[in-house]
């Protein structure tokens, strides 16, 4: 099984399984951390916001435009910023790390 | 004006927008004093959830994020909940409320909007349901776990649709009735509409479309008897009512502010006082009343810069809406209701991408179904800004 590392806002580390094919927000809400995705993961809120670690962001799939621009609207942004319901876990994201951006 | 200096902002209401211009303004000042005035427990939970929770095993209790006292801590704001706004005295720069009198030197209206109801004959307002907020939510869930297994939902539009596969995901059966032709008929052309029609209906939802309930009445056992226009009769346990919002404007007409279909505000979100401002599901911009998360989201950006002094203009690109149905996979972009023009379709099954065209055949809106809604960033850039 893979997991992610997710630091919360008390600099927990947190490791959850994730499966392939999930969004990483719903990962982190189902393991019942405190993120909060009004939107319900329609990149509509900017709620779901992480910091990834810099190791892992090239990995990514890089943000579109639609995410960008909902950054814009983000509390705290930083260059590791990204919205956990645009990220779709992988297994060639195992071990995949970031923090809770502030509520 | 030394004295309402030192008074705090007032910001009335505690969904998401009063809770989103409170933390975009600390963001600006740290200081200054902030009293959140809400009728609600001012607890912090995702509205937007309130319709899909059952289907995602959400309570009641799951669905809050953070307590009121906990929020109001971490941004430094006096909370007064379960405390209902009566009025405004915009001369004296005072609202009083249930639990007094609160002097301000700017006011906030972040009330948001309440679903519309419409009686049918017989009915009594205490029958209908609606789930448009936390406790209504609180009271929705315990009478569903009281073995609800008949719902009938009034309304198909975009907050009765959400229901109806929210509920079906819990094995409720839904009937569905709507005078619309179809689903989202506001939102969605025939084609994808009629889709999400048949979809409903293979999930095992009973649509009646082109209809409204005549009349309601109480069987002996507790469940109700509906009556339709054309005669037909429908049992049903529960009813739920989501037939519209309206937006809350009581407490701005007592200020005597000016209200169209919302209050309305300028580029600064500014009311016709110059103290009072108003934003989210309440407010009617120039773009119109918007109650979507985007928008507020970019409002609440504004007003923070405002109240904190600088000069700063609303702008608002075109905002397309994910419709939580898990039926048929929607995101919408509703072409103004005021501009003629008419859908060109492609695609076939739930795979649709439709766009609305005005008679000089410029783009004004557009829906997607099933695997198009992946298009929306390319759909939304043809799209004209809400606000340029």
């Amino acid at each position: 099984m893979a997991n992610i590392m997710v630091v919360d806002r008390n600099g927990i580390a947190h490791q959850l399984q994730a499966t392939a094919g999930a969004k990483v927000m719903e990962i982190i809400r189902g393991a019942g951390l405190p993120i909060e995705a009004s939107c319900g993961g329609s990149c509509a809120c900017a709620t779901c916001h992480c910091y990834v670690d810099s190791e892992w962001l090239a990995l990514l799939v890089p943000a579109d435009d639609e995410e960008r621009d909902m950054l814009d609207m983000a509390f705290d942004v930083t260059d590791q910023s990204r919205l956990t319901c645009q990220i779709r876990f992988a297994d060639s994201l195992d071990g995949l790390r970031m923090t809770l951006a502030p509520i | 004006m030394t004295i309402a200096k030192l008074d705090p902002i007032i910001v009335v209401g505690s969904g998401l927008a009063g809770y989103t211009l409170i933390r975009q303004l600390r963001q600006f000042d740290a200081a200054r004093p902030v009293v959140l005035i809400t009728a609600d427990g001012g607890e912090v939970y995702s509205k937007p959830l309130l319709s899909n929770a059952l289907a995602k095993h959400e309570t009641p209790e799951t669905l809050v994020q953070k307590t009121a006292e906990d929020k109001a801590q971490e941004l430094n704001v006096v909370l007064v909940n379960r405390c209902r706004a009566l009025s405004i005295d915009a001369e004296r720069r005072i609202v009083k409320t249930t639990r007094g009198d609160f002097a301000y030197s700017d006011l906030v209206l972040a009330t948001g909007a309440s679903q519309r109801i419409i009686l049918p004959d017989h009915a009594e307002r205490d029958w209908l349901d609606t789930v448009n907020d936390l406790d209504d939510y609180r009271r929705w869930y315990q009478k569903l776990g009281h073995g609800a297994k008949r719902v009938l939902l009034i309304g198909a539009g975009l907050i009765g649709s959400e229901f109806a596969d929210d509920l079906m995901s819990r094995d409720v059966k839904v009937d569905l009735v709507d005078p619309a032709p179809w689903p989202l008929a506001r939102l969605l052309p025939e084609a994808i509409g009629q889709r999400l029609a048949e979809n409903f209906d293979a999930a095992g939802a009973r649509l009646h479309m082109g209809r409204y309930v005549k009349q309601l009445d109480r069987n002996h056992c507790g469940s109700y008897t509906a009556r339709l226009d054309n005669g037909e009769r429908l049992t049903c346990d529960l009813v739920l009512s989501a037939v519209g919002l309206v937006p809350q404007t009581e407490l701005a007409a007592s200020a005597g502010l000016a209200i169209g279909r919302g209050i309305r505000v300028d580029d600064r979100l500014a009311t016709t006082d110059p103290h009072i401002y108003a934003m989210g599901d309440c407010a009617e911009t120039r773009a119109g009343v918007l109650p979507y998360i985007l928008p507020l989201m970019a409002q609440a950006k504004v007003l923070a810069q405002v109240l904190a002094g600088a000069e700063q203009r609303l702008f608002m690109k075109a905002m397309p809406v994910t419709v939580k149905t898990t039926s048929l996979s929607l995101v919408v972009c509703p072409p103004n209701a005021e501009v003629d023009g008419h859908w060109s379709v492609d695609g076939h099954g739930d795979d649709c991408a439709a766009v609305f065209h005005d008679i000089n055949g410029a783009p004004q809106g557009f829906a997607l179904s099933g695997t198009t809604v992946a298009r929306r960033g390319e759909f939304g850039r043809l799209m004209p800004a809400l606000l340029a």
